[in-house]
């Protein structure tokens, strides 16, 4: 339990106006994206240097008080969630982009950096930052770190862990380290790719280097609409058979669809069943010869219309449409949780049609948005939320849905992380021993679990 | 996988201390220090699973990287980071632990950028599952990428799974030669922020010359318009194509070109470095390839190891022996020793296994 003495030293740290404590203010900070869960934590304190990072931590270490990290509160596996008892660190006033780095492609930037302003700041070097989760335009550099987040072209690019270099990070009892360096190459173990998707069990990276790539010289994407998911499925293992890495490749469904365009107007046909969205892009020369290839494909594959965009505007309206998919079906329901199980791409059309299956027992609508060339699903699992039944219901078809991925030879994440939302489905996928293992690191870092207690593990702070 | 042979390697790791595992022997210079029992992994081989149509595959430690390339290329699919030292004898194991890969790493990534999971027996002879056989995966701690470049000390690695690519049709490479470093890397480092699509770059003194060396992958029916392009950027001297070529990138896969008698040390680094990096090796006629857009330099050393390790050190670079006599596996200076030794205390508590 915090005292006296602990606010005391949080104050030595910071002015009455960035320790919040009143009721009104942690409010704020009750929830993230997965907005089904919320807690008001026991303070938020808004840090603007490092330093007053390290120190917080520190203090928190001394009297044992569980903080959370938090950027943006992008999360939507509760990853940012607040712990009772706990303090919230927010992290977004840590926002310098310390340096970019043409000559050796890199940029060096604090923890509270939103995603796309590292795109922005590296873009008069003709480079750019590849990870592009949907939360983009908000997410943090920080958050992305912790969750691993991955975004619509992890296709070809990969997640955020094949972008990040370094990182200078505060451990649990308050030591800073730095991890790797400015290399794309490590000798030693990966501890950099151990870091990052480590869910803030290891403390709180404070400055990451970057690893940026020359933008491409030319993009085709194209909109394909089918009759069914099933048969944007089907074009997928197409053109992956005709030995084509597209950038990106996207499938919603109609609910999907109806919702980004009544958010958006992106202009996608509502009559689509199954919507596919390929990107190329790239070298000039490989995108005209593999646009020729995936267009011959896409015809072969029995889309009912297929469009092309022309210039960077259409491209641009494209992508609005997907990349707001999951805020839109705040316009066609009152709540939602979003899944994010991962099946082998194969096995995309069975899971789909399980998913209906699953969806019809429970009488519930789903709709489905998901990054089809890497088999990671999206359900939107919609639900009134006003009715605490309906909240189970959907959590357990949410669960059912995770259950039939491990069936299929996946994962129950492929980039939102365990978060508080997914630790009961842990033991689907891990044994005993293996849970045990992570925990049993986790303890050499933190045995009194005061970062970011209750996420990615069990924790045994916590009763039941 | 033979259940007798993992259950000879439980029953050593729990009744022994300084193990290590060791493979195809083909990185000669990581010495197993003395008084180390040696786990002979050699045995543990096979494919397990292999899903074309997927992208990926499930393999024991032991395997031949040549069997895996066979493998893969049956369906015009390849490992893309590259791997040094097949014909060698590789293994998949070995591979990982020492985090090699090779020069087209560059476009495609490292070994630990397709790592998708691994299971190994910890300190106490527990097989322990970590990731997936899925190409995305953000679930529990991110353990298979922990093992690269961990050099057997955080357990005994058994079975992997990867993830692939489609291989590129053809090949052609452009060589471009300079008089001086300065300007040979001034023109390579413009190319890395190009959109080029190059698969391999690598600057080498030769003779007395810099020879920028670049790799380019594809359909062949674009080379030509490719190269002109990149004529632009460049004056090319001569271009490589067909088995001249795939034999030029091959040798320098096997390290042909270091000497008889010289230890090979990979020491990754960034072009800002490579000024005052390069002036010490040539003093010192050190053989030396800087790879992968200058993201790596394998030195041919000849001369006293605590030397180089000084001036890694003095760059705040660190060095690992992969071929050759000396004792000394890493030189230079490394960050990581305290997050390391909490995950080793964790992973390994009795200290079975060996810190090379």
């Amino acid at each position: 339990m915090a005292n006296k003495d602990f606010f005391a030293r949080l104050h030595t740290i910071y002015p009455q106006d960035r320790l919040l404590t009143n009721k009104g203010q942690l409010i704020t900070y009750q929830s993230d994206a997965s907005t089904s869960y919320q807690v008001i934590p026991l303070a938020v304190v808004l840090p603007e240097t490092q330093e007053e990072v390290i120190n917080t931590v520190k203090v928190c270490h001394e009297f044992r008080i569980p903080f959370v990290a938090r950027g943006s509160g992008t999360s939507l596996s509760g990853g940012s969630l607040p712990v009772s008892g706990g303090i919230v660190i927010a992290m977004n006033r840590l926002n310098k982009i310390i340096n970019v780095n043409a000559e050796n492609r890199i940029a060096v930037v604090e923890a509270g950096v939103v995603n796309i302003d590292v795109s922005l700041a590296a873009a008069s070097h003709g480079l750019y930052y590849a990870p592009d989760p949907s939360s983009q335009l908000i997410c943090t550099i920080g958050g992305n770190l912790a969750f691993n987040s991955g975004g619509a072209h992890c296709l070809k690019y990969g997640m955020t862990s094949n972008h990040i270099l370094g990182i200078k990070a505060v451990l649990p009892d308050g030591e800073v380290i730095n991890l790797g360096g400015e290399s794309l190459e490590n000798v030693g173990p990966d501890l950099v790719g151990m870091y990052v998707g480590s869910e803030g069990l290891f403390g709180i990276a404070l400055e990451v280097t970057l690893r940026l790539l020359p933008k491409p010289e030319a993009f085709r994407t194209v909109l394909a609409a089918f009759n069914s998911v099933e048969a944007a499925g089907e074009a997928v293992s197409m053109v992956i058979a005709a030995g084509l890495l597209p950038a990106a490749m996207e499938i919603m469904d109609n609910l999907a669809i109806q919702a980004a365009e009544a958010s958006v107007q992106a202009g996608y046909p509502l009559d689509a069943v199954g919507l596919l969205i390929v990107e190329l892009d790239g070298e000039t020369s490989i995108v005209e010869s593999d646009f020729e290839a995936l267009l011959d494909v896409i015809e072969e594959s029995g889309a009912y219309e297929i469009r092309v965009a022309e210039d960077s505007e259409q491209r641009a309206n494209i992508w609005k449409g997907r990349k707001s998919a999951f805020s839109a079906v705040g316009r066609i329901s009152q709540d939602y949780l979003v899944q994010d199980g991962v099946v082998p791409r194969s096995l995309l059309s069975k899971a789909l049609r399980e998913i209906g299956d699953l969806a019809s027992e429970y009488g519930i609508k789903v709709a489905n948005v998901f990054h089809a060339g890497d088999g990671n699903l999206h359900p939107l699992i919609l639900f009134d939320g006003r009715d605490m039944e309906n909240l189970e219901k959907a959590e357990n078809l949410a669960g059912e849905i995770l259950q039939m991925c491990i069936e299929l030879g996946g994962s129950i994440t492929g980039e939102h992380g365990i978060g508080v939302e997914k630790l009961k489905y842990l033991p689907v996928m891990f044994s005993d021993l293996d849970i045990g293992m992570m925990q049993a690191i986790r303890e050499k870092f933190d045995p009194f679990e005061l970062s970011n207690q209750g996420k990615m593990l069990p924790s045994k702070m916590i009763s039941d | 996988m033979d259940n007798g042979y993992l259950d000879q390697l439980v029953d050593a790791i729990q009744s022994k201390t300084n193990l290590l595992a060791r493979g195809g022997l083909t990185k000669t210079g990581i010495k197993t220090p003395p008084g180390t029992d040696i786990l002979d992994l050699s045995t543990i081989s096979g494919i397990r699973e292999y899903n074309p149509s997927e992208y990926t595959f499930t393999a024991l430690a032991g395997t031949r990287l040549k069997d895996i390339h066979r493998m893969l290329s049956e369906n015009n699919q390849f490992l893309p980071f590259d791997p040094p030292l097949v014909k060698n004898g590789a293994t998949l194991g070995g591979t990982v632990a020492s985090n090699l890969s090779g020069p087209m790493r560059y476009h495609f990534g490292g070994v630990r950028d397709f790592i998708l999971g691994v299971k190994f027996l910890n300190g106490q002879g527990q097989l322990i599952k970590s990731g997936g056989k899925v190409v995305k995966n953000a679930a529990g701690f991110d353990i298979p990428k922990l093992m690269v470049g961990s050099l057997g000390s955080l357990g005994t690695l058994i079975e992997f799974s990867f993830k692939v690519f489609p291989r590129p049709r053809e090949f052609i490479t452009a060589i471009s030669r300079f008089e001086n470093l300065h300007d040979a890397l001034d023109n390579l480092v413009k190319l890395t922020s190009t959109p080029f699509e190059i698969l391999c770059l690598d600057l080498a003194p030769i003779d007395n010359d810099y020879q920028v060396e670049i790799r380019m992958g594809g359909n062949a029916n674009l080379f030509q318009d490719r190269i002109t392009h990149l004529g632009q950027q460049l004056d090319i001297e001569s271009t490589l194509q067909g088995e001249q070529e795939t034999k030029f990138w091959n040798g320098l896969n096997e390290f042909n070109w270091v000497p008889e008698g010289a230890n090979l040390v990979k020491v990754p680094l960034i072009p800002k470095y490579v000024s005052s990096l390069d002036d010490f090796l040539a003093q010192h006629q050190a053989v030396r390839r800087y790879s992968a857009g200058v993201n790596v330099v394998w030195i041919a050393w000849s001369g006293s190891m605590d030397s180089l390790d000084q001036k890694l050190k003095e760059l705040n670079l660190m060095g690992l022996s992969i071929l050759g006599s000396t004792d000394r596996v890493r030189v230079g200076s490394w960050n990581g020793s305290v997050f390391y030794d909490k995950i080793k205390d964790a992973l390994d508590p009795s200290g079975v296994w060996v810190k090379v």
